[in-house]
């Protein structure tokens, strides 16, 4: 397609593409959301996701924001329960069931100010206890019931302009050579790290740095894991290796987090003299780095 | 960037006809003016793009290929202005392609990373992590170099938790991080939340050429300057903080195309 007429055509397919609820009081308001799947690789196929190996579930965030226009009150700690999701394989539709979690970091509540959004995390699993095997996969998600629970503050129905459902595609398969393996190990570890489940962590942050040596990134977590695991000799040889990369390539809002884990790995082992070089290597100076040491050990209970 | 250099320097990289012709923006066509700056992004739900609402610029929330797979409202490659050189009718139409940024919520978990301007210089996931030759350490960057703005919300809650030890170590897990002194630590599930805005507003800050603040990579120097959101974490202040704010060190970087020299 040229370039010629795709401002008008995108023009004319978004416009299809909104189910204006009703404009007729209320034009300007719209809410809009996002559908995101954990674990997943999106492709150059837009709305495509890819998840490698078998699925015990699907992990579908969904997050909604009041976009334009006045507060609008809903039940949005009961989102979780008005949200409609759909999984069909290959045309057959797989009865789902569908539990979650609201979060409203922001504290929200009953009204969605202008501007406010809130987040509902969905776990998705056949209701007969099976998993989604390898297969293509379209999960639909549909919030028509959410739109139909919401009101203006004068108790009336909201109206306001919203994309009311969307198709997913999603593609279950194994991962294929090694760029795709490191992605899915890597995904696994991030899952389990960030609910703190170290050892499942340590699964697969271990083959993931076997895979990649010189991940300076990998490397570090699994050195949080073993440190939270109190394998302290572990920890401490990951994460002298993890060092070097980290100090030069990390978040520079996280950069201190290597070298405080290498310093608290020796402390543990009684190596007090190599925690306080780590610290050194990570450029503090001789007093910053005592003062840091002192942080390290902390309280005495 | 194949433009003219001066493009974009001082101005967005949009004519005055693109501006009076138009966009479509979240479904709707508007026209742009053509005396301030305009810069398009898609949008991340729910948190907008956080403090980058506080960019000195015409901000147009358009819809991306997140939100709206297949119906995004730019043309490949994020270009806002197709059709720009209206095939060659009418001559040399002066002007270049102008890019949105794409801005990602990113719905994982990553160990110690809060957000990432991932450019054109990195592999094409952004998912390596592997710098190429000769990258330097602060990737500013303009529009047209950007492949995506990613932010981690999950990796924020790392904020607000602590760590204990069996050995007696015990240390709140903010510590780690970069935070001003005096920030409580941990921080509340609030002020997480609005560390989520400030790392918004910093990449995309990133995204259009503005610095880091208060590490030394900034030139001229930004020894002595207070901090703003282009600052590490600041510990959770209300957004009316200056750490939600870019200031006049910031807004003097801005640039819509690649610098050319001094």
């Amino acid at each position: 397609m040229t370039n010629l007429p795709i401002q008008r055509v995108l023009l004319l397919v978004s416009l299809l593409s909104i189910c204006a609820v009703s404009a007729a009081t209320q034009p300007t308001a719209s809410l809009r959301w996002l559908t995101t799947i954990n674990k997943s690789l999106t492709t150059d196929t837009p709305g495509e996701h890819v998840l490698f190996g078998p699925q015990t579930a699907l992990l579908v965030g969904i997050s909604l924001q009041n976009f334009e226009g006045p507060s609008v009150n809903g039940p949005f700690a009961n989102l979780v329960n008005l949200i409609r999701i759909t999984v069909e394989r290959e045309g057959r539709a797989i009865d789902v069931r569908t539990e979650g979690s609201f979060r409203d970091p922001r504290g929200v509540g009953p009204i969605l100010n202008a501007r406010d959004g809130v987040d509902v995390n969905l776990t998705v699993t056949p209701t007969d206890g099976s998993s989604f095997p390898i297969g293509v996969y379209v999960i639909t998600i549909d919030l028509g019931d959410v739109f139909d629970s919401l009101r203006w503050e004068n108790g009336e129905r909201w109206t306001g302009r919203a994309k009311v459902s969307e198709p997913r595609r999603l593609v279950i398969r194994n991962p294929l050579g090694v760029d795709e393996q490191t992605s899915f190990y890597r995904n696994e570890a991030n899952y389990h790290l960030g609910l703190r489940d170290y050892p499942r962590a340590v699964a697969y942050l271990e083959p993931l740095v076997q895979l990649r040596p010189d991940d300076w990134r990998s490397l570090a977590a699994l050195g949080e894991a073993y440190l939270s695991m109190r394998r302290y000799q572990d920890a401490a040889v990951v994460l002298e290796r993890a060092l070097p990369g980290w100090m030069r390539w990390a978040d520079r809002r996280a950069v201190n987090l290597v070298p405080n884990n290498l310093a608290r790995s020796y402390l543990a082992l009684g190596r007090d003299a190599d925690a306080l070089q780590a610290l050194r290597a990570a450029g503090l100076s001789e007093l910053q780095a005592a003062e840091r040491l002192d942080q390290l050990r902390g309280p005495r209970r | 960037v194949s433009a003219p250099p001066e493009t974009g320097l001082i101005g967005d990289g949009l004519t005055n006809f693109q501006e009076f012709r138009g966009f479509v923006v979240d479904g709707i066509h508007v026209r742009t003016d053509p005396e301030t700056k305009d810069l398009f992004t898609s949008w991340a739900p729910s948190w907008g793009i956080g403090y980058a609402q506080n960019l000195p610029l015409s901000k147009h929330l358009v819809r991306g290929e997140d939100e709206f797979p297949g119906l995004q409202e730019y043309g490949d490659e994020r270009v806002i202005n197709g059709n720009r050189a209206n095939f060659g009718s009418g001559g040399d139409i002066p002007g270049s392609n102008q890019k949105a940024l794409r801005v990602r919520q990113m719905a994982a978990y990553l160990y110690g990373q809060f957000g990432f301007t991932c450019t054109i210089d990195w592999d094409a996931t952004c998912e390596a992590w592997v710098p190429p030759p000769g990258f330097t350490l602060y990737p500013v960057t303009t529009p047209n170099r950007v492949r995506d703005v990613r932010v981690w919300p999950s990796s924020h809650d790392d904020l607000t938790k602590t760590r204990s030890d069996p050995n007696n170590f015990f240390l709140p897990d903010c510590t780690d991080f970069g935070h001003l002194p005096g920030a409580s630590c941990p921080y509340t599930a609030a002020q997480a939340a609005n560390e989520v805005r400030r790392t918004f507003g910093h990449e995309i800050g990133h995204a259009v050429n503005i610095c880091h603040r208060g590490d030394g990579s900034c030139s001229p120097s930004d020894v002595g300057v207070p901090p703003s959101v282009m600052s590490t974490f600041a510990g959770g202040p209300p957004s009316s903080d200056a750490t939600a704010q870019y200031d006049d060190f910031d807004t003097r970087q801005i640039r819509f195309h690649e610098r050319t020299g001094p």
